[in-house]
């Protein structure tokens, strides 16, 4: 399997990094690449001007969001073939639907870690609303390889086995994958600990296994 | 930290690599063996049998013996009900495909210390009958639902399907696990000669199934260059359920991917639900994730 959907979620803090992410995987695997732009509105706040207040507050944002939307839509433009526009803007309540929705058609989302509280909201509905895997970049990530050395971190629990798989075209393609698993107890025969049916379970190409 | 040392793992494509088929008794659990042989073929993937032992004194046997019987089946070992099993499915194995590969549990240890899902985690696909009298069955069915993170495919008893993956419909939802279920059918997607997304009384909206119901994932799945169709059905009042099984019919399906459980369990079970009524009365092979 290669990955051929990628989708990248920026909120308004951030995207270099994440863009810098879908440009590797998106040379490695020819694939359609869409980018969402995440934006929340504000509340309105009930007081005697609320709604005066409120109009004038989200006018601004709404502004400000247009512009950031201009900004990821001409990066999306660098990929080759161009990449899809697609934006959420709407309120806190509505949020996680609206990005599930986008999410749930995506081979791989890839989004930047930031502890801005929109992001942890985004991630969260990826996460669990969605059912497809995330990738997680550091905020400083701007170019390099993506899958040469991977270590994948064994619970022996279903999450464990599901990001494997999800991983697989990672896996597949890595030089070298390193399998550890933290006071890992076998709880049935000692002939196969948990680790030789983690490997077994990852059907690697060719790659050495640490 | 705990790093152990492995030999390099050999393989070959992606997709299905290995498919398993926990089998309790070879009379139920035919026409789970047959279809993993099938898929086995059809993908190039290594196919086991995790052959579950079900003692005399089990909680799960089937009556409740008198010790003098326990004792007497412990005491013939190998020549015990479950060991006499188990040569009758190794035996029946060994006619229909030698490569299949057999794995044993004993059912108290494999169900309590979850060595059964643990096997389940290293698979692809998990391949069950369905229905069935023991109780075991179903404890298994749930605990590979929920617990394996990997897809299950339940067959139907009896199985009469000439094809398995050549014409398939999908329920589509627009949940997580229905875009589970899809992604970990990739590999038969693209093989099926056909595809059929169906969604039942679906609305459009700005989240959920969006704007266009069934059009999104119909792009995504001809990027991974499956042939696709999308029929949005009209209910007309009927349970979702019979909404899918009768489109399921009208092309022909010879199997049904799905997201399972949606709704809690308990939910399903007072209110009823797609995921109960489908496997209460579809004849068709359901391949489900949760």
């Amino acid at each position: 399997m290669a990955y051929k959907d990628l989708l990248t979620i920026v909120t308004r803090a951030n995207g270099d990094a994440a863009f810098a992410v879908a440009e590797t995987i998106a040379a490695r695997w020819p694939c359609h690449v869409a980018g969402l732009h995440v934006a929340e509105l504000p509340q309105m706040l009930a007081s005697a001007n609320g709604a005066e207040l409120w109009a004038d507050v989200t006018t601004k944002i709404r502004a400000d969001n247009a512009a950031d939307r201009a900004q990821v839509s001409e990066r999306l433009r660098k990929f080759d073939p161009p990449g899809e526009m697609r934006s959420v803007e709407t309120f806190a309540g509505a949020i996680e639907d609206a990005v599930a929705y986008n999410a749930l058609h995506a081979d791989l989302v890839v989004m930047e870690r930031s502890n801005d509280p929109l992001n942890g909201a985004v991630q969260e509905a990826v996460l669990f609303k969605s059912g497809r895997p995330l990738l997680l970049a550091p905020s400083d990530w701007r170019a390099g390889r993506i899958g040469r050395r991977i270590l994948v971190a064994w619970s022996a629990k279903r999450e464990a086995a599901r990001a494997i798989a999800d991983a697989a075209p990672l896996l597949e393609g890595a030089e070298q994958v390193a399998v550890v698993t933290v006071d890992a107890k076998p709880p049935f025969g000692a002939s196969s600990p948990p680790i030789l049916r983690a490997a077994a379970s990852m059907s690697i190409c060719g790659t050495s296994m640490v | 930290m705990d790093l152990r040392f492995c030999s390099p793992i050999d393989a070959g494509a992606m997709g299905l690599k290995l498919i398993l088929a926990p089998v309790v008794s070879l009379a139920e659990d035919e026409a789970a063996l047959k279809a993993a042989h099938v898929l086995a073929r059809a993908h190039d993937a290594r196919a086991a049998a995790l052959v579950i032992a079900i003692h005399a004194g089990s909680d799960y046997a089937e009556q409740t013996a008198p010790l003098s019987e326990v004792l007497a089946d412990i005491a013939a070992g190998s020549r015990g009900a479950a060991a006499r099993e188990r040569a009758v499915i190794a035996a029946h194995l060994d006619a229909i495909e030698p490569a299949f590969e057999l794995r044993d549990a004993v059912v108290e240890a494999a169900l309590t210390q979850k060595e059964i899902v643990a096997h389940a985690r290293c698979a692809d696909l998990v391949v069950m009958s369905r229905g069935g009298s023991k109780r075991v069955r179903r404890v298994i069915v749930e605990a590979m639902l929920f617990d394996a993170g990997r897809p299950l495919l339940l067959m139907p008893k009896p199985w009469r399907g000439e094809s398995l993956g050549e014409r398939v419909l999908i329920g589509w939802n627009a949940s997580r696990e229905a875009a589970r279920a899809v992604n970990d059918a990739l590999p038969i997607l693209k093989r099926a000669r056909q595809v059929v997304v169906a969604t039942a009384d679906a609305r459009p909206s700005t989240s959920g199934h969006g704007e266009a119901p069934g059009r999104e994932l119909a792009a995504h799945l001809a990027r991974h260059g499956v042939r696709v169709d999308v029929r949005n059905l009209d209910g007309m009042g009927r349970p979702d359920a019979e909404v899918l099984m009768s489109a399921a019919f009208d092309m022909a399906a010879d199997m049904m991917v799905i997201g399972a459980y949606g709704r809690s369990r308990a939910q399903e079970r007072v209110f009823g639900g797609v995921t109960r009524d489908l496997l209460a009365e579809a004849e068709l092979p359901l391949f489900m994730s949760h």
